[in-house]
């Protein structure tokens, strides 16, 4: 059943359409919250206002103007930016990196591309760097490249979630780009 | 064309072709310069690694007590607006048969009356007023 099917259900009052849906989204939005406020709880109660306006506001939706994925992810960063305007977190708790294990869903994408458990364990320890430097990077361009590549959206629609220029976006992304690849490469991971 | 000899003016053409923003000329000059810049070639397979990863680092799992939490804000939401209709309904439907047995009225004659106050509500305003002029008349007879 895709998005659009449950999203009608939903609307009907079947609330289970609704669990699909946030079965089908919630790591992915508690991803993105996580990493934009760098705050476990936080990024729960995120995650969770996000579902509880989507509900809200699913007759509003309007399937012809985008998809539902992305409609839930500009909604998760405009809180999670409603969020940072309310607290500063920045420096004030790191999160727990250590106790992030593969899940299985990882393991499956990794041993697609790896040959061996070496080039697994290898592309593993890159991905905890990638996490950390993400983390390090300042919101806006952490909230570029996680749009960017992690929803697949375009520097457009990019530019008119976060409500800047589409050349700031240009910029953020570019010097996001530029500051892992360096870091990595003195890290020796790429 | 030669201005873009050097990489590091080159790179912000090479991110404009890789998000598909590059004019058609721009295009060019990237594709000529990649064939013979093996470092940019690098840079960008590095870059494809990067965006790659951080793909696969996004989506995490949110504690085992995200589910239930959300449903019970869910359930609220949802049971809230029912079970006040229901509530107000049925405390108006209350009132409503209460109050004239209170008053030992029927409900009609209760309604008529209700009316009647109400009706008279203006008068009500000019009260203090005629209080006062009375209370003007009083007092001279007083002194």
């Amino acid at each position: 059943m895709d998005d659009n099917e449950l999203i009608q259900k939903c609307i009907q009052g079947d609330i289970k359409a609704f669990d699909k849906l946030v079965y089908k989204y919630r790591d992915r939005i508690y991803g993105i919250a996580f990493h934009l406020l760098k705050d476990r709880e936080m990024a729960e109660d995120v995650a969770q206002e996000t579902f509880l306006r989507a509900f809200q506001n699913l007759k509003f939706f309007d399937q012809n103007m985008g998809t539902f994925s992305n409609w839930l992810t500009v909604l998760a960063v405009r809180l999670c930016f409603n969020a940072m305007k309310k607290r500063s977190y920045e420096g004030k708790m790191r999160v727990y990196l250590d106790d992030f294990h593969l899940d299985e869903c990882q393991l499956n994408s990794c041993s697609e591309n790896s040959e061996n458990l070496e080039e697994l364990w290898l592309a593993e320890e890159r991905r905890k760097m990638v996490r950390e430097f993400l983390e390090s990077l300042p919101i806006t361009h952490r909230a570029a490249l996680l749009l960017r590549y992690g929803e697949n959206m375009g520097v457009n629609e990019i530019a008119e979630t976060l409500k800047v220029p589409v050349g700031t976006v240009k910029a953020w992304l570019f010097r996001g780009r530029e500051t892992l690849r360096r870091k990595l490469k003195e890290a020796g991971m790429i | 064309m030669n201005s873009y000899s050097n990489c590091c003016e080159i790179f912000p053409l090479i991110h404009d072709w890789l998000e598909g923003l590059a004019k058609p000329e721009e295009i060019l000059i990237v594709q000529l310069h990649l064939e013979r810049c093996p470092s940019c070639n690098r840079i960008i397979l590095e870059w494809q690694v990067i965006a790659h990863d951080i793909a696969a680092v996004l989506p995490m799992s949110p504690t085992p007590r995200f589910d239930n939490l959300l449903r019970e804000r869910l359930n609220f939401f949802i049971k809230e607006p029912k079970f006040e209709l229901i509530f107000s309904w049925l405390l108006t439907s209350c009132a409503a048969a209460f109050i004239p047995i209170y008053f030992e009225k029927s409900p009609i004659s209760f309604i008529s009356l209700s009316l009647s106050w109400l009706f008279s509500l203006p008068s009500w305003l000019k009260l203090p007023l005629q209080w006062i002029s009375d209370g003007l008349q009083i007092i001279p007879n007083i002194l």
